[in-house]
């Protein structure tokens, strides 16, 4: 838990002050996705629905989208990593790749339809966001996996 | 010598007293100017001086070097403090007088309507979504600050529009967000439109006047201010201006970019209007 304290802390104070290519990072789909990988379904979900709360609560109009979204990024990261691939980096990069463009598809069909946002403008704005957060799995992952490796992990399961 | 002494003795007085009688009859004659023997000797002696002052300097260094070191270190220790304190002192200096000019615009705008309730406040944090454009104040329900409330800066430039509000903060979108849609008026014209945030224009800062009149004739420039209209928002509050005139994708209407007079980024401190007359 502390370290999803420290990643929201990072994603909401620091990062947001600094934009690559326009964008800042998501960092919690990626904490999500390797907590499911490495602790399974349960873990994961359970996880996600604390990463999904800060969220919901730190951005504004969200009304519990994250809490959804993260939520379902554990669950199946944890089936991916139980079924379909051995839990580790691979499985966490997937997952991660999953679920920011999971996000990104609602948040930009929603823009699309709701705000007549033209398609390019949307991908303008989750194809950065993407690749931006993609820049962060290496390091989240590791903290996530020396947090598993130390403690046990979340003790969610 | 002391037969030197004995023997010469009345020469050398008799050779001494001569030197004298010549300096100083030279010194007589030379009206200030050196004598010859005090040249010579001069002359012959100034490097030698000149030398041993060196020397005495260096020796001085050396002491002062040796025996002041600590107390020097202790003092530039001591003035470094100084400058920090100084160097704070003149930023919070510069801080206050910002402040002081910003409150001092605030008191221009307040004589201006003064049916406006002010609350300042700072911003404490941006958006941290690449999807809104929003930031967070430091003021809320304790202060009286409702959703809908506009948030304006010392001179009445319009910032954005409280969304939600928590005990003692609240969020504002920008006039660039997506969801912001106002009532504005072209200024120059006085003719009616609607200022909204767009989602493709919100990366570069911008934000689109929709509903435009039929046959109006926007300038690069032209000034859009609140319309006050349905008594949401105060009227007179500056958006921004004019930057070009486009046609939408329908090919139907035509919608003009609008700069906002200030960007959220620059700013640290804002005002929130809590209260103002409703003028139909």
């Amino acid at each position: 838990m502390l370290a999803l304290l420290l990643l929201f802390v990072a994603q909401t104070m620091l990062l947001n002050r600094f934009t690559v290519f326009g964008v800042y990072p998501l960092l919690l789909p990626i904490a999500v996705a390797a907590v499911g990988s490495f602790e399974g379904s349960a873990a994961g979900a359970g996880f996600g629905i604390a990463a999904g709360l800060l969220c919901d609560a730190a951005f504004y109009n969200t009304d519990g989208f994250y809490t959804a979204v993260f939520m379902l990024t554990g669950l199946l990261s944890g089936v991916v990593a139980e079924y379909v691939l051995n839990p580790g980096f691979l499985s966490c990069a997937l997952c991660s790749l999953g679920a920011l463009a999971g996000i990104d598809l609602v948040r930009g069909l929603y823009y699309i339809m709701a705000k007549d946002a033209p398609v390019r403008a949307v991908l303008a704005v989750a194809g950065p966001e993407i690749l931006y957060s993609l820049f962060w799995l290496v390091p989240v992952y590791l903290l996530v996996r020396s947090v598993y490796r130390r403690v046990g992990g979340t003790r969610l399961a | 010598m002391k037969n030197f002494f004995k023997n010469r003795g009345i020469s050398l007085v008799f050779l001494a007293v001569v030197i004298v009688v010549i300096m100083a009859a030279s010194s007589a004659l030379m009206g200030g100017r050196a004598n010859v023997i005090s040249n010579v000797v001069g002359v012959v002696t100034l490097p030698a001086q000149k030398a041993l002052t060196g020397f005495a300097g260096w020796v001085g260094s050396i002491y002062s070097y040796t025996y002041e070191y600590d107390a020097l270190k202790a003092e530039n220790e001591s003035l470094k403090k100084q400058i920090a304190e100084m160097e704070d002192s003149v930023r919070q200096a510069q801080y206050d007088k910002e402040e002081n000019e910003r409150l001092r615009e605030l008191l221009k705008l307040s004589q201006q309507h003064r049916d406006f309730d002010f609350e300042s406040a700072t911003i404490v944090s941006r958006s941290s979504s690449n999807w809104t454009a929003s930031i967070t104040l430091s003021k809320g329900s304790s202060q009286d600050v409702k959703a809908g409330d506009s948030v304006v800066t010392e001179t009445g430039v319009l910032v954005g529009v409280i969304v939600e509000v928590g005990t003692n903060w609240s969020t504002a979108v920008t006039v660039t967000d997506p969801d912001t849609e106002l009532g504005a008026l072209i200024f120059r014209t006085g003719e009616a439109a609607i200022a909204e945030g767009d989602f493709e224009l919100m990366s570069s800062g911008k934000l689109k006047l929709t509903y435009l009149p039929e046959d109006v004739r926007l300038l690069n420039g032209d000034l859009i201010v609140t319309s006050g209209r349905g008594g949401v928002l105060p009227s007179g509050l500056i958006i921004g201006t004019v930057d070009e005139v486009k046609t939408d994708i329908s090919g139907l209407t035509d919608y003009a970019v609008i700069t906002p007079s200030v960007s959220a980024d620059s700013l640290t401190q804002v005002f929130i209007i809590k209260s103002f007359d409703i003028v139909e």
